[in-house]
């Protein structure tokens, strides 16, 4: 459990750094522009077939995706069918996946035979390179959604179980005595008191998950498809379009970027509260 | 007469901040002398040791070492700081934690072996080279930061605060070490401290700082016999009489510095 | 209600058991189809086959080599750059901008260019590998930097050291058990990678392995070749971990004297 107790003291030493947001952008962007630049100048200078300018792939990507009428909120035909049911899949397969995680971890602690039986499987799913399950979603559930759904479930579970199981299991004994005399009944101290003393390390178990998911929705796509985005990149890429291959790369990247962002959207607003005790704790 | 440190009109202001933090700072210190430095919290000690020792550059006046001014650290100078636990290295065991300053030396290994077990011992930690500082108490743990300090044999030995963090009675057994250290090696001392006792009885020469923007608000001679002990130096009149009036020097002090506020 | 350790292994060992008892019951009665699932004793048949195969170790040795070298390659870049980052300040806050929108682009993302431009051999599993790996040991080493304590470096600068020395002799010591567990982190994610690559069509390695028994319709292998990417994964933690531990036994989380 160390690396997300660092992780956990980490992003708390981040919050209390934090600047006026125009700041932040003001020192930030000037080396993103400039690795742009940089991209541009070296592809046009030197002009590779593998490597093209950036702002070629910005053009194609924009044609490929975002050439929609405004009644399709400028989003092209090409994106509604191939992009967003994967999307939908990886929304899907995370929620569920972290809805059993926090179920299974939850009964992990508190059923302490339960959970010694189920250790060598969590240990096995920790470790094993997830991507692996993917024959094995394929068998069970064939090449269509449901398989996706599962396989991304099946991966995004396991550093959801392992944060709960631990964030219950190492909740401060005097919060939760102080509130069991306040007479609650069990469901509300569990949802009210336990949960929320444990949103720590789940919250840290899910942020592993996310990235876990968007991993692991990119493999689904990339292995043998026959719609989604990774049958536009895999088509494009076997008939050398380098800007078409870029351009659904981007659109994986970007998937990457906006699913990262967003979860660190929603782990501040939910972990606001973190911040104030752990500081004066110090 | 000769002065190892000259402390000239010496000036320290952080960047930005709204006044400074040394004023005027201005004496001296003999060779062979031990000198406390007291003063109140927030008087700038500490900074003033970091620009004795070359770490932190004034921004007026100088300082000389051996009549030279100087602008960085010299092996002139060894330091003692005031957290062991945090001026050790814990991945080192004492003897090499003691043997890692002189390895940038040019010395022969014989001669770092040498010089690592001499200041060990002189210390009382013979036996415990191989020990991590984390497995040694705090009172040995300043007494390997101590021997570090010996070891790379400076003219000047600065301690700021060393006995702050350990308890009663391994502050007094501190306190005789540094006293034996320095009458059996004439190394000069120059202790930073806030513990009134303490600064009678190790000095020759107490410096009292004023508040900020700090000068030398009162210099105290020291003329207790020599040497001196725990028990009976305390128990004399002369020890209590000057306990008192340091004591209310720094509390004039104080009252003072209320009222300009 | 806490368990002994001779209980936690008990029912683990129970817990395997059920496991497997589960899989042989539900092929064997039909209700999952057998080309869906093993029984339990043909996957454990098709393991034994398999970790003694020639075909098996080769691949084994095809997918080490290639995350080793990738995690090499990811701490030749990510130490250093770490190091100078976690060194200047206004250097990691330049950077961060370029380090935050890098950093969440998954690496499988760019195998297609990868395929493209390097081929689906030994170099573009390194090279995709080694990007995702240089995340964890960079940010982990910019963070030992950064937090090594000031009064050492202190320390280092009343010996009259120079930056340079105090960097060798100090803050890398110093910031060594953060790399470290970077590092093992990187190792861990340069394996998931390399075996995502192969399942996805690189050449050799286990995951290859898998692809085709998968492709050949043979569940038992299929999941053989799962149960030993798992069992392989289980033992580079264990491995790393007690490197970390015989390395960073001075480093406060592993002390075994107390204070």
């Amino acid at each position: 459990m160390t690396t997300q107790t660092q992780l956990i003291a980490t992003q708390a030493k981040q919050k209390k750094k934090r600047s006026s947001p125009l700041g932040k952008v003001a020192i930030r962007l000037p080396a993103l522009v400039i690795a742009i630049l940089l991209w541009q100048l070296a592809a046009t200078a030197f002009s590779t077939p593998f490597f093209p300018p950036f702002f070629s792939i910005v053009a194609r990507f924009q044609e490929d995706w975002l050439s929609g009428p405004a009644t399709q909120l400028f989003l092209s035909d090409a994106f509604y069918t191939n992009a967003l049911p994967t999307i939908g899949r990886l929304a899907i397969g995370w929620i569920l996946g972290a809805l059993l995680g926090v179920t299974i971890g939850s009964l992990i602690a508190y059923l302490p035979r339960l959970g010694a039986a189920l250790e060598p499987l969590v240990r096995f799913g920790m470790s094993l390179p997830t991507p692996a399950l993917l024959p094995l979603a394929i068998a069970f559930f064939g090449l269509d959604a449901g398989g996706k759904i599962f396989f991304i479930a099946l991966g995004a579970i396991w550093p959801v179980i392992v944060g709960t199981a631990a964030g219950l299991r190492g909740a401060d004994p005097v919060a939760v005595s102080s509130a069991r005399s306040l007479n609650l009944s069990p469901a509300t101290l569990f949802l009210r008191v336990r949960i929320p003393l444990a949103s720590p390390q789940i919250m840290a178990g899910l942020r592993v998950s996310v990235n876990a998911a968007v991993l692991l929705i990119i493999v689904a796509e990339l292995y043998a498809t026959t719609t989604g985005i990774g049958f536009m990149i895999v088509s494009a890429q076997r008939n050398f379009d380098v800007l078409g291959t870029w351009s659904g790369v981007f659109l994986l990247a970007l998937l990457g970027i906006v699913c990262n962002g967003l979860f660190v959207l929603v782990e501040r607003r939910v972990m606001r509260w973190q911040i104030i005790p752990r500081e004066a704790q110090k | 007469m000769n002065y190892v440190i000259e402390v000239q009109h010496l000036a320290f202001r952080y960047p930005n901040a709204p006044q400074d933090t040394l004023g005027d700072i201005d004496f001296a210190v003999r060779q062979g002398e031990f000198v406390s430095v007291v003063g109140p919290s927030g008087a700038g000690k500490t900074t003033l040791l970091n620009c004795i020792s070359g770490l932190t550059r004034p921004t007026g006046g100088a300082v000389l070492v051996e009549g030279e001014a100087i602008t960085a650290p010299s092996s002139k100078i060894g330091i003692v700081f005031q957290d062991y636990s945090r001026s050790l290295f814990p991945w080192l065991t004492a003897e090499k934690n003691v043997a890692l300053p002189l390895r940038s030396r040019g010395l022969g290994a014989e001669e770092i072996a040498a010089r690592v077990a001499e200041a060990l011992a002189s210390v009382g930690l013979a036996g415990q080279e191989k020990k991590y500082p984390w497995e040694m108490s705090g009172g040995m743990q300043q007494r390997v930061a101590i021997a570090r300090a010996l070891a790379l044999e400076p003219h000047v030995l600065i301690m700021d605060e060393p006995m702050a963090s350990v308890d009663a009675q391994t502050r007094s057994d501190l306190e005789d070490l540094v006293l034996k250290i320095w009458a059996e090696r004439g190394v000069t001392v120059i202790l930073v401290t806030h513990d009134i006792d303490e600064a009678v009885y190790m000095s020759d020469r107490i410096v009292i700082l004023s508040t900020p923007p700090t000068a030398v608000y009162h210099t105290m001679e020291i003329d207790l016999s020599r040497p001196r002990h725990q028990l009976q130096t305390k128990d004399t009149a002369e020890f209590g009489h000057l306990r008192a009036r340091l004591f209310t020097e720094i509390r004039e002090l104080r009252e003072r510095s209320a009222l300009n506020a | 209600m806490e368990l002994s350790f001779r209980e936690r292994m008990l029912w683990g060992v129970v817990g395997i058991l059920a496991l497997l008892a589960t899989m042989q019951i539900v092929v064997a009665t039909g209700l999952v189809s057998s080309r869906a699932m093993p029984t339990a004793t043909d996957m454990l048949l098709a393991f034994a086959n398999l970790v003694v195969s020639q075909t098996f170790l080769f691949a084994l040795a095809a997918t080490l080599l290639a995350s080793m070298l990738a995690f090499l390659l990811s701490s030749l870049v990510g130490i250093p750059l770490g190091v100078v980052l976690g060194t200047s300040p206004t250097a990691e806050k330049v950077a961060s901008g370029l380090i935050e929108t890098l950093r969440p682009i998954p690496a499988i993302a760019l195998m297609p260019i990868a395929i493209l431009s390097l081929g689906i051999g030994l170099e573009m599993k390194v090279a995709l590998a080694a990007l995702a790996a240089l995340w964890p040991v960079m940010i982990s080493t910019i963070a030992g930097v950064r937090d090594t304590d000031s009064m050492m470096v202190r320390a280092g600068r009343s010996f009259t050291w120079g930056s340079l020395t105090i960097m060798r002799k100090i803050q890398l010591p110093a910031a060594l058990p953060f790399i470290i567990s970077g590092a093992r982190q990187s190792v861990s994610l340069a394996l998931v990678i390399v075996v995502t690559l192969e399942l996805l069509g690189a050449r050799e390695g286990i995951g290859d392995v898998i692809r085709q028994y998968s492709a050949a319709g043979r569940v038992d292998y299929v999941f053989a070749g799962v149960l030993a990417t798992g069992l392989l994964g289980l033992g580079l933690h264990a491995v790393l971990g007690w490197v970390e531990r015989r390395l960073m036994h001075w480093a406060p989380q592993y002390r075994k004297a107390a204070k």
